[in-house]
């Protein structure tokens, strides 16, 4: 299991016993990872992958102390760890937002447990069959959403979570809890809060390397870290994306970089190249990513090693706390009201996903369709942010949770943790702290959607520090153009018939070979106008595809 | 007769129960029995408007549709007759060359019948429906078969849809939209909300009337919020459709001297591809109107329900998507109803 993620790590370390048996894979020399297993006094052992926040110089050693104290005020980090007790009980945890991911499964009377799904399918005899439900569930959100996995029987811990294993029992509990604690507060104190916990945070997370990298696309959040970053003294080097005459934001990145004073890396992406390493691409993510910004993430992540850096920042995380693109459409949904389309917010919500979600009946072969599970399944994953009944009790922070619990935690912290990781970088990502979340918690949602505007609060943080036209104009948005690379005749078509061809297709049995291939010919629903929306769906298909080839079929072994 | 159901033709025999003989659902038309549409062209102009039942329409959809589709069938038909009387006329001419030179009278005559056939066709008026009758064919059809699946029905349950709860309709306040579409019709409005413009395009959606009543004065409030709020103008090709978008830069009731005002609606320029239906009226002199577009307007109108709402809609998406602002019809050329390249309109979540 610790040779099926080599690239994670140069030293290893293993502890067995009558109860079980851990295993723990790092690189060494590197700031805040723990030197090794951790036996506690209390003859439990600890494996703690990742790091904490602030760093620690032994995270198992530190969570071995929160376990068993059963503390976690403040506890924050990027992190999968198992303590292991001499009764053979088992604990399992998740950090707070997601970054690194735990997965588990009872096999031949054990529990088999690891923080990537390959480790597991190195298990010579474990049996691997696709889950129908968790694919359906993946095809609305185009991430793997919730504690199932495509593969049957394997489960996954879900982030802020403990998971207690005992004989047959397994119980969880949450021992982390985003809440809405919303207190009066004007603009300019609100402001401030906001940028001493955003520079603390990245303060938190500068580990004394010479030099740090920052993707930098140009837009706030990013630009924000990169202040703070500058503000702390920080040797940056920054990177950004280059589409060629599809950029977007390229002129905003090079002035951001200017005016901040830090070098900029422009990154070619070149499609037939991502076209070539789909497999190596699917194999890295894990689990099937269907965003087309994972393979870009991948090149940015290159660029970096070969850059010579080990850590690299992002801006994630600005659009889940602050604000984001679903709070709009669902406030003007919730305005209108329901009878408009979708019946209930958590409809609206998935339907703001723009995949296949309301397109079963024409994407689904009917033998698939048979074997997804009941209605209600994808509903169920929101309702609890979501939902009447939900706990914040303004529909702003409702989206916002959903958002951070969904997106954030599922899909945008799991895949950059996972490129950045394919070229041992470690991903900082200051804008998923904790105390910054719970900070943007407190205020006022007027402060994060104000009028049109959003992310106000960080706009007025940030203002006099950047250009105005960078903290002010509207959000435009990375754009991959994916619908381009994947039309017939353009730089993916080798793999794209390949993985979606009819041939291709019909063996998998999971799609109506003629819904693939009018999106394959340009043709989304009569009533889409957005011409990226095709690209994006078929590299929704493509991207499981390719995983289901590479984990299912290949049973996970490197490609 | 065809079976809209089931495709099966009936003969009239077959039908005298006036059900299929297939599928035994009932006809709602019977040519046979006086009936002008048969089931078949109906739900074919159905299908058409609704993309197959994914694009909600109004029933003024299928009207457009079904005049067009016979419109299309009329000169059709002429071009067909002038093609044949054209073949004729050719192959008499070719044979008065080699047999009788007297027969060229007669070839000519046959091509000058032709060509006068041909211009009926192209110059021939628009093959109409009267409303009524089409009414009461659409009730006869909901009826017989049900509400079509997507139309959009402007009823009492439409406009009675019950105000968002106190709490909700407070937070809202704080906060705006980038856009708004103001439409002349309410049920243009109501058209674009049932196809989540709304939603997929963070825009309110209003007629000028006030529609829709249960939301109206909450989203106005909130529209005001955006000092930068670009406010579009949707309308018919009538006077006070195309006032609109100057009533939305003039009025302080709606938006005099916040945002800007865009007018994407239909004028007289742009009525070229369509049939306008015929009026008689007085235009009076209007800020909003050009010398040009009042004489129009006193003789012609166009609704917009010529366009498929599938087009409409994208078209409005298209218009609304382009970068410089377009002066008011009174000072010049308007937008309007024009195919214009889209510029980006946001990508998708991540990399900060």
């Amino acid at each position: 299991m610790l040779a099926a993620n080599d690239y994670r790590g140069d030293r290893t370390a293993t502890a067995v016993g009558p109860a079980g048996a851990l295993g723990y894979r790092w690189w060494g020399g590197r700031p805040g990872k723990s030197p090794d297993l951790h036996r506690d006094a209390d003859g439990t052992w600890v494996a703690c992958a990742g790091a904490l926040v602030p760093a620690v110089d032994s995270p198992a050693a530190a969570l071995a102390r929160r376990l068993r104290e059963g503390d976690f005020e403040r506890l924050d980090g990027a992190f999968g760890a198992a303590r292991l007790h001499p009764d053979g009980t088992l604990e399992l945890v998740r950090d707070p937002f997601g970054v690194r991911s735990l997965y588990w499964v009872r096999h031949r009377g054990c529990v088999l447990f690891a923080t990537e799904l390959k480790q597991l399918l190195a298990v010579p005899d474990l049996p691997v069959e696709l889950d129908p439900a968790a694919i359906h569930k993946y095809l609305t959100f185009s991430f793997v959403p919730g504690a199932a996995v495509p593969i049957a029987g394997i489960r996954r811990v879900l982030p802020g979570e403990v998971l207690v294993l005992r004989g047959d029992t397994a119980a969880s509990r949450p021992w982390f809890t985003l809440r809405e604690e919303v207190t009066p507060i004007e603009q300019g104190p609100a402001a401030q809060r906001i940028w001493k916990r955003g520079r603390a945070a990245v303060s938190r997370r500068l580990l004394g390397e010479p030099r740090v990298g920052l993707y930098l696309s140009g837009g706030l959040d990013s630009s924000a870290v990169g202040v703070w970053l500058r503000d702390l003294g920080a040797d940056v080097q920054a990177f950004t994306l280059d589409f060629g005459a599809a950029s977007v934001e390229r002129e905003e990145a090079d002035a951001v970089a200017r005016h901040l004073g830090i070098p900029l890396e422009r990154v070619p992406v070149d499609p037939a190249e991502l076209g070539r390493r789909l497999r190596e691409l699917a194999w890295t993510l894990d689990l099937p990513f269907g965003d087309p910004v994972t393979g870009p993430h991948w090149l940015l992540g290159r660029a970096a090693r070969a850059a010579g850096l080990s850590a690299v920042f992002n801006g994630e995380g600005g659009d889940q706390l602050f604000g984001g693109w679903t709070s709009k459409p669902m406030v003007a949904a919730s305005v209108y009201g329901p009878g408009y389309g979708a019946e209930s917010p958590e409809q609206q919500y998935l339907r703001s996903y723009h995949r296949f979600y309301g397109l079963e009946d024409q994407l689904y072969t009917p033998a698939f369709a048979a074997r997804v599970g009941p209605e209600g399944q994808r509903r169920s994953l929101i309702a609890s942010h979501l939902g009447e009944g939900a706990a914040p009790t303004t529909l702003l922070n409702r989206i916002r949770l959903t958002d951070i619990a969904l997106k954030g935690s599922q899909n945008i912290l799991p895949r950059a943790e996972r490129m950045a990781n394919a070229h041992a970088l470690d991903a900082r990502v200051p804008l998923f702290d904790r105390r910054l979340a719970e900070a943007s918690f407190t205020l006022p949602p007027a402060l994060k959607l104000h009028g049109a505007c959003e992310k106000y609060v960080l706009k007025l943080a940030m203002q006099n520090r950047l250009p105005e036209a960078i903290v002010w104009r509207r959000k435009f948005g990375m754009s991959v153009p994916v619908t381009d690379w994947l039309r017939a005749g353009g730089p993916m078509d080798d793999a794209v018939e390949a993985a979606l061809g009819d041939e291709a297709v019909r063996r998998r049995g999971l799609f109506r070979p003629e819904y693939v291939r009018a999106l394959r010919a340009g043709h989304d629903s009569p009533n889409e106008v957005r011409r990226r929306r095709v690209g994006e769906k078929l590299w929704t298909l493509l991207a499981l595809e390719t995983w289901l080839s590479v984990f299912v079929d290949g049973r996970g072994r490197r490609p | 007769m065809k079976c809209s159901h089931c495709g099966v033709d009936s003969t009239k025999k077959e039908r005298e129960d006036g059900k299929c003989k297939a599928c035994h659902r009932p006809f709602a038309f019977d040519p046979q029995k006086g009936d002008t549409i048969t089931d078949f062209a109906f739900a074919a102009a159905v299908n058409r408007v609704s993309m197959d039942g994914t694009v909600k329409f109004l029933p003024t959809h299928v009207l457009a549709r079904l005049e067009q589709s016979r419109d299309r069938a009329r000169r059709g038909r002429r071009q067909t007759s002038a093609l044949v009387v054209g073949g004729i006329a050719l192959a008499i001419g070719i044979a008065a060359l080699v047999v009788n030179l007297a027969l060229l009278a007669v070839a000519l005559a046959l091509g000058a019948v032709s060509v006068l056939l041909a211009g009926l066709a192209a110059l021939s008026g628009r093959e109409t429906v009267d409303e009524r009758t089409f009414a009461a064919w659409w009730q006869r059809w909901v009826q017989t078969h049900g509400v079509p699946k997507g139309a959009v029905v402007l009823d009492d349950a439409a406009r009675n849809r019950p105000a968002p709860a106190a709490a909700l309709a407070e937070e809202v306040l704080d906060y705006s939209f980038d856009r708004a579409v103001v439409c002349d019709r309410d049920d243009i409005a109501e058209l674009l909300l049932a196809n989540d413009f709304h939603f997929e395009n963070n825009c309110a959606v209003l007629s000028a009337n006030g529609h829709p009543r249960h939301a109206f004065p909450t989203v106005l409030k909130m529209l005001r919020n955006n000092p930068r709020i670009e406010v579009f103008a949707l309308h018919d090709c009538t006077p006070a459709g195309c006032a609109l978008a100057h009533t939305l830069r003039e009025r302080p009731e709606w938006f005099q001297g916040i945002g800007s005002v865009y007018d994407v609606g239909l004028r007289p320029g742009q009525a070229g591809p369509w049939h306008a239906r015929s009026v008689v009226r007085t235009v009076p002199p209007s800020p909003a109107l050009t010398e040009a577009e009042r004489a129009w307007l006193s003789s012609h109108e166009l609704s917009l329900d010529v366009v498929p709402p599938e087009q409409l809609i994208k078209r409005l998406f298209r218009s609304m998507n382009r970068l410089p602002e377009v002066a008011d019809a009174g000072g010049g050329d308007a937008g309007g109803f024009t195919m214009i390249g889209t510029t980006s309109d946001g990508g998708g979540d991540a990399f900060g």
